[in-house]
């Protein structure tokens, strides 16, 4: 199928009352898990991870990506009303952002960040479209060998890159993998690690271990530095109009953004995240009012909100053509996928054309429903700024423990949640990255799947995992990722030249 | 503010990483390894093992080699950790409660309690708050999406 044809088929697929429904759903819940401190987008589709189950796997994933995008806009309210970001891809959205609210442009800043989150992620879906289905004929010639280079290489390089040091990435990642291994093994169906716990033999329950690193350990750290909520702004809908310079200023960044964001997308890392710090950099760099940046100008909200957005819908071309998440969120739309019984991958197109380019084209309706909704309910998500701690709190805390247990109806998992939320907490604290370990434990058993047929079909020839071409590209350029520090020491050793530091401090 | 250096915590993580990965290697060593050609339960959590030694080895490094000029990390004190602990307990006691008081009256304990510890409002609008609340999250998940929570020991004891 041709990529027009997908995308008319998939809109076709999309406009039914169900699928426009998750999407419209998605979209609102996710908007307000941005805007709620507490509750970042992984913690969130985690929560509503059960309830996908329930419906067909088209829907679900619809309602699961409406949520990602509908985060990424939610987290740039609070960013600009109360200069605290509601998830770490609007926290460079503040600093312009909220000056600007000081300056009495909030209403018009809010109109700015959705008409850029619509720009960014509808054309993304556009490359998306493009992109996916070639990267899937790519994904054809992969065998057991490439696939076991991908998924592995690709889980070393995103550890390496999420932030912070060698340790800080890899140390969660070994824990995720171990993790993966508890419970019935696929081929034999030996129970290993379990304990005898009858209930682990399903093995560690993703839900549960989302919910505790991302929710509850984000619950915990509002609660131990409880302070007196900032209070926003009104903003009513008069307000809401950007002016002629607002706009003329903000199409070039809107464009600048949307490229920068695309192509982080489609690799591995937090790319929202690096997205919008990148697009503010290449803002300061060549934008006409650059000095202005910093001080509260439209470009340091236009560019990063927008690459923000077109990187958490790009994001779904290796998700969807290989069937690789490269972040935690992707992580779990895999794991919803597998629990539905469809495998993403290259084949995922013929197999099932329906989820493949339903997904697709409802990003597009999704970002239309969001810019549509979301500047005449601007008002509602500044009404739930005002809500309490002490009244969500304890809400979000409920939803979490019936979406926990509801999985599987069982009492461990709950129970596992308390203390992996304890474990997250820890490491959080001492500043090792959450993602890896997510995608260790969602990539671990396709990794050992890659790894035993690669084995069984080579006819335990080892040679097979690193002697094609694909396979040679691939750990050639995890290699280089993984020296890049240690290259980086020695040049500045040996030669006094100083490279910058490619690998950003954190991104958590 | 009390503080705890980087250093410390990774090599800390470092030892328990160690520690974790003996334990998981000699659990792994029980499995079936099987054939080269066909490879039993036991081959990939015996490369986990290896990659989590190694992952443990790297953050006993770091911590160790940057200890001089190590950054410090703020630990909570006074009320903060406090505040912190009473939520961590809070939780525990709520989901142990669960399956013995059920769901509903579990929440309403642990919602009241939580309010308390958040805000300043007296035991009975805290209590009131508390029902509402989980009236609210009884009727959406309960009644209407029929998740089978636990309705407890006690319920049962009582409608006995």
């Amino acid at each position: 199928m041709e990529a027009i044809d997908g995308l008319l088929y998939g809109l076709g697929v999309a406009f039914t009352w169900n699928n426009l429904l998750a999407a419209l759903v998605g979209a609102l819940a996710g908007t307000l898990i941005g805007v709620l401190p507490g509750l970042g987008p992984t913690a969130g589709i985690a929560m509503i991870l059960p309830l996908s189950y329930s419906l067909d796997p088209t829907s679900g994933l619809i309602m699961m990506a409406g949520m990602y995008y509908g985060a990424m806009y939610g987290g740039s309210t609070t960013a600009v009303l109360i200069n605290m970001p509601g998830e770490s891809a609007s926290v460079i959205t503040c600093i312009d952002g909220y000056k600007l609210t000081k300056k009495g442009r909030a209403g018009a800043v809010l109109t700015i960040v959705a008409i850029g989150s619509f720009v960014g992620g509808g054309l993304s879906v556009l490359g998306v479209m493009l992109f996916a289905p070639a990267l899937a004929n790519l994904g054809l010639l992969f065998g057991p060998a490439e696939f076991f280079a991908l998924t592995a290489g690709g889980l070393l390089l995103f550890s390496r890159i999420s932030g912070g040091t060698l340790a800080a990435g890899i140390f969660p990642m070994a824990v995720g993998l171990m993790l993966s291994t508890v419970g019935q093994e696929m081929v034999t169906g030996a129970d290993r690690f379990t304990f005898g716990v009858q209930e682990l033999t399903l093995g560690v329950e993703l839900v549960a271990l989302v919910v505790g690193l991302y929710g509850l350990t984000e619950i915990m750290s509002v609660v131990e530095s409880l302070q007196k909520q900032g209070k926003p702004i009104s903003v009513k809908l008069k307000e809401m109009f950007p002016s002629r310079d607002e706009w003329r200023r903000s199409w070039a960044p809107y464009g600048r953004g949307t490229a920068i964001g695309f192509v982080l997308g489609l690799l591995p890392g937090p790319s929202a995240t690096m997205a919008s710090f990148a697009s503010y950099r290449l803002e300061k760099g060549v934008s006409k009012y650059k000095e202005q940046l910093g001080e509260g100008a439209i470009e340091g909200v236009a560019g990063p909100e927008t690459a923000n957005n077109a990187a958490a819908t790009s994001s779904m071309v290796p998700l969807l053509a290989l069937g690789i998440p490269f972040g935690s969120v992707t992580a779990l739309m895999l794991a919803a996928m597998m629990v539905h019984g469809v495998q993403p991958g290259p084949m995922m197109m013929t197999s099932h054309p329906d989820v493949f380019w339903g997904v697709i084209a409802s990003m597009l309706i999704g970002n239309a429903m969001l810019v549509i909704l979301n500047i005449p309910l601007i008002g509602v998500w500044v009404s739930l700024l005002r809500v309490p701690n002490h009244v969500f709190l304890p809400l979000i805390l409920m939803v979490a423990t019936v979406g926990c247990y509801s999985v599987r109806n069982s009492m461990v998992d709950v129970y596992m949640l308390w203390v992996i939320a304890l474990i997250g907490y820890a490491l959080r604290k001492l500043e090792f990255q959450l993602a890896p370990m997510v995608v260790g434990v969602v990539l671990g058993p396709l990794i050992e799947k890659h790894l035993r047929e690669g084995l069984f079909m080579s006819l335990g020839d080892v040679s097979v995992f690193y002697t094609s071409p694909i396979a040679i590209a691939i750990w050639s350029v995890v290699i280089i990722v993984l020296l890049l520090d240690p290259l980086r020491a020695l040049f500045a050793k040996l030669f006094g030249i100083k490279v910058k530091k490619l690998i950003p401090e954190s991104s958590e | 503010m009390q503080t705890i250096s980087r250093s410390a915590g990774y090599m800390g993580a470092g030892i328990v990483g160690i520690l974790l990965s003996a334990g998981y290697l000699h659990m792994t060593l029980d499995l079936p390894m099987g054939e080269i050609d066909q490879p039993g339960a036991g081959v990939f959590p015996l490369l986990v093992a290896g990659v989590l030694f190694v992952a443990s080895i790297s953050s006993l490094w770091e911590g160790w080699h940057h200890r001089a000029h190590s950054p410090k990390l703020d630990l909570p004190e006074g009320s903060d950790r406090v505040r912190l602990l009473k939520l961590i307990a809070l939780l525990l006691v709520y989901f142990l409660l669960i399956p013995w008081a059920g769901f509903s009256l579990s929440s309403i304990l642990f919602c009241a309690a939580l309010i308390r510890l958040l805000s300043e409002l007296t035991w009975w609008r805290c209590a009131l708050y508390a029902f509402l609340m989980t009236a609210a999250i009884h009727i959406i998940f309960i009644s209407i999406l029929k998740v089978p929570m636990p309705s407890g020991e006690l319920i049962a004891l009582f409608r006995s």
